[in-house]
């Protein structure tokens, strides 16, 4: 639907368009089943980072504030991307793994 | 000598008999606002304004009201009056308050006088007229009335640099925005109606109880000088909704829509009020669940939706989840606030065991279910000398830009999680109605100045956390954990050497 404007011609770039980014992108990480942490994590990551940096670097650092985050392992967790199921190994990139420009990750313990 | 007029003929000589016809210029270049929203108006002379206000009244009424709040004021800084209050925790709210929104009374009274100028009305131009004066009043009366805290406590001092530029603050400043980049009815609809009408007493009520039981008289004079000039614009607000119904059927659609959008925006701006409400006032009110189900349940709900029912409007989209929220919005976002804490310019805290204990009797079903226990947590690291804080920066919602914390409407446990790509980029949104909000204007919000992916491209002073706190205007002290703050400490010290006098 459009706008109703006064003047024809409404239209405007994205502001955060994934241009803006070069060669970075916009991703974000939510602990599904644990609102301690209130909300999804944002991100500004290079999409050629591998997971096992992004991991260790960015969401192990934001997650461990909670201590109940050292009982989770590689076993006990499972990751989705888009509400799809990933698998991710440590060596493959973002890029690689299919995240793109604000994908939404969750991960959740199970069992 | 002729006969002095009465009041009525004296305001239609104000308003009516001070209209003419442009001669030089056509009438659409005078007015060039009016018709491209599509609202058909056929006889302005329709418009009926119950309080007749005149200019030389209003002056003579407002100068008296300035007389008895200054005199209070001057009053209240030459007493030392800040000891009185209940708990320097208290001025947070007040402190929210002034951020956030006296920054809008002064956006409504720069919009104000353009409505005053561009509708083509004259009896609609003077009561814009009227309230872009009052809304100026109220912004500089707001900040005389609390300025006189920011002798004494942090978080006081940059509200209009903080305004424009504070994560939590985009909340506020993008709702108005959203409105003064509207056609002059929509503006009117959204600000006049949706939010001086239908939330008001939603904000204000549990502002200005809240200063009252905490012996805040600043505050609480204020708000009765701001009283007769809110009771006038709630009274233009339901004129400008009957105004509009009853000019076309067409505008019938067109208000719906209006109503639908700004409802469930104003609903959002005032979470933050709830978790102000609940959790920031030492002596409490009522919860925000009971004013939840007073004012907006009672009073809009059952007392004025029925009657506009008769033109063919319905409740306004998103009542049904905003009824299921009253039980959690106040607690997820004071979470949110306590979590993001060491980036606002206010204190938060755990609140006290007995607090605790009135929010489980406020709300049975829920807090201690859900929020109980992160406060527990919360108190476990800070046993071990810790504070939590989520060291990060959350998703935001496209539209009404508050992190991404709402839960599903029939599920506390589970974030609500909206997205849709609009020209091959992704937007996420807190909720069905920011995102059916989204869907019929995406053009205006693909714009959107989103506070953390603004971070994100180095926007905001610099990537780290202290370049960012001091391109917001926030000092040390300013933010992060209440115990152990600036505040509680002179507080205290204040008040060990009242004791021993």
């Amino acid at each position: 639907m459009a706008v109703v404007s006064l003047k024809p011609g409404y239209e405007f770039p994205a502001r955060d368009r994934a241009e803006v980014f070069g060669d970075d992108m916009l991703v974000y990480v939510h602990w599904a089943g644990n609102l301690f942490f209130c909300a999804a994590a944002a991100y500004r990551a290079p999409k050629a980072m591998k997971w096992g940096d992004f991991k260790a670097n960015m969401v192990d650092t934001l997650f461990s504030g909670d201590p109940d985050y050292a009982k989770l392992t590689p076993e006990n967790t499972r990751w989705t991307l888009n509400d799809q199921p990933l698998n991710p190994s440590a060596d493959v990139s973002l890029t690689e793994l299919g995240i793109t420009h604000k994908d939404l990750l969750k991960f959740e313990k199970v069992g | 000598m002729a006969k002095k007029l009465g009041l009525r003929e004296t305001y239609a000589a104000m308003t009516r008999g001070v209209n003419w016809t442009p001669s030089y210029v056509k009438e659409e270049e005078a007015f060039p606002y009016h018709q491209f929203e599509g609202i058909k108006i056929h006889d302005w002379d329709k418009w009926e304004d119950p309080f007749r206000m005149t200019v030389d009244n209003y002056w003579k009424y407002q100068a008296e009201k300035d007389r008895r709040l200054y005199a209070v004021l001057d009053s209240f800084s030459q007493n030392q009056g800040h000891l009185n209050i209940s708990d320097a925790r208290y001025l947070n709210a007040i402190k929210i308050f002034l951020q956030g929104v006296t920054p809008l009374e002064y956006m409504a009274h720069r919009h104000f006088m353009f409505i005053s100028r561009y509708i083509p009305g004259p009896g609609t131009r003077m009561a814009a007229l009227c309230q872009s004066i009052d809304e100026l009043r109220h912004t500089q009366i707001e900040i005389h009335s609390m300025s006189p805290y920011n002798k004494y406590y942090s978080g006081f001092h940059s509200m209009r640099q903080m305004h424009d530029r504070v994560w939590y603050l985009s909340v506020p400043k993008s709702y108005f925005d959203d409105a003064v980049t509207a056609g002059p009815f929509e503006f009117l609809t959204a600000i006049s109606f949706s939010f001086e009408y239908l939330l008001t007493n939603l904000l204000f009520v549990p502002f200005m109880s809240g200063a009252a039981y905490n012996g805040d008289l600043p505050t609480t004079t204020f708000g009765f000088s701001a009283q007769s000039d809110e009771s006038r614009h709630m009274t233009l607000g339901l004129q400008v909704i009957k105004f509009l119904l009853e000019q076309d059927e067409a505008n019938v659609p067109i208000v719906q829509r209006w109503l639908d959008k700004w409802f469930w925006r104003g609903y959002r701006l005032n979470a933050l009020v709830a978790a102000m409400m609940d959790y920031m006032l030492p002596k409490k009110v009522m919860s925000w669940k009971e004013a939840f189900e007073l004012y907006f349940e009672q009073q809009m709900l059952d007392g004025l939706f029925p009657d506009l029912a008769r033109y063919g409007i319905k409740p306004p989209m998103g009542v049904e989840q905003a009824i299921k929220e009253k039980e959690k919005i106040s607690h997820e976002v004071y979470w949110t606030l306590y979590s993001f804490g060491f980036a606002a310019a206010f204190n938060t805290w755990i609140p006290t065991a007995s607090e605790q204990d009135w929010m489980t009797q406020k709300y049975p079903e829920t807090f201690d279910k859900y929020y109980r226990p992160h406060f527990e947590k919360a108190q476990k690291i800070a046993d071990q000398g810790g504070r939590f804080f989520m060291l990060g920066l959350p998703q935001l919602c496209q539209v009404c830009q508050i992190p991404m914390l709402f839960t599903e409407p029939d599920d506390p446990g589970k974030i609500c999680f909206r997205s849709t790509t609009y020209q091959g980029e992704k937007y996420h949104f807190c909720s069905d109605g920011c995102k059916q909000i989204f869907e019929w204007e995406p053009q205006k919000y693909v714009q959107s100045w989103l506070p953390v992916h603004e971070i994100y491209k180095g926007n905001c002073g610099g990537p780290t956390v202290p370049e960012v706190l001091a391109w917001y205007g926030i000092q040390p002290g300013d933010n992060g954990e209440y115990q152990g703050s600036v505040d509680q400490q002179n507080w205290a010290n204040w008040h060990k050497d009242l004791a021993t006098v």
